[in-house]
């Protein structure tokens, strides 16, 4: 299997990566508002707003209204039970709390959009012959730096060995395109 | 301390090109680009020998030792 260079794995998910960055850009300008809905919709205002919405468009479509209850056990039908208590300590919090999420949500967002940045640079590298390069040491080098701070936003110990494993290939990499500089200037 | 590459002299006095030598020894321009100027940090023996060849000369013609603050002999 062909690693590096045109018609190659680095190929793949340069274009993986390339679909994925746009896609993130999209989901980042929709987050706050999907978000900003889900906190008004977990209050009590806001729930009788959609359940009142809700039925009033039930009465529109059929001849049998449904009551509240009737509503909700629709809407949680395929919730599971750990959902469904999730969902419930989730409306119980206040307001301020629940509005703290708005920001960790970004911060994800925006530390997800730097990676698949620097991951995209890289497969382009790859995806070109150049490997052992400055350029990729860096780059490998910033993006092990981001996973760190990324397994530490959402709490994730296999993010952090990931982190880990890149920062030793970051300086097997640089020691790599030291020999390749000297191999490339030995005529 | 460093090893000075002498190869521009040599190739005057032998009143000889750069593209033609290069055709020689089938090292590509740019290579023997990178030995004429200095910039090289490694020769292979075989090159070494093939321009001695080419250029009826020793290595020593070629290669010049230098200590630091000494001034290369005339």
């Amino acid at each position: 299997m062909k690693y590096f260079g045109k018609r190659s794995l680095s190929s793949v998910m340069s274009t993986v990566l390339n679909v994925s960055w746009y896609l993130s850009i999209v989901a980042c300008i929709l987050a706050p508002f999907f978000s900003t809905f889900i906190i008004f919709y977990s209050t009590p205002t806001g729930e009788s707003f959609m359940m009142s919405a809700a039925k009033e468009y039930r009465q529109d479509r059929s001849q049998d209204p449904m009551t509240d209850i009737q509503i909700e056990k629709k809407m949680c039908h395929d919730q599971s039970d750990t959902d469904k208590k999730d969902w419930i300590m989730f409306k119980k919090l206040p307001l301020p709390v629940k509005l703290m999420i708005l920001p960790y949500i970004c911060g994800i967002m925006i530390l997800l959009l730097f990676i698949i940045k620097q991951s995209r640079l890289l497969f382009a590298n790859f995806k070109n012959d150049i490997v052992f390069n400055l350029s990729n040491v860096k780059l490998i080098s910033h993006l092990s730096k981001l996973l760190i701070a990324f397994s530490i936003v959402v709490f994730s110990f296999s993010t952090l060995l990931v982190s880990i494993v890149l920062l030793l290939l970051c300086e097997i990499i640089k020691d790599g395109t030291v020999l390749k500089e000297e191999m490339d200037l030995t005529i | 301390m460093s090893i000075i590459f002498r190869l521009d002299r040599v190739m005057a006095d032998r009143k000889i090109q750069l593209n033609e030598l290069a055709k020689r020894i089938q090292l590509t321009d740019s290579n023997l680009s990178i030995l004429k100027t200095g910039k090289a940090k490694a020769i292979r023996i075989a090159t070494l020998h093939a321009l001695c060849r080419e250029l009826n000369c020793q290595p020593g013609d070629l290669l010049e030792y230098k200590a630091d603050g000494e001034s290369p002999p005339e």
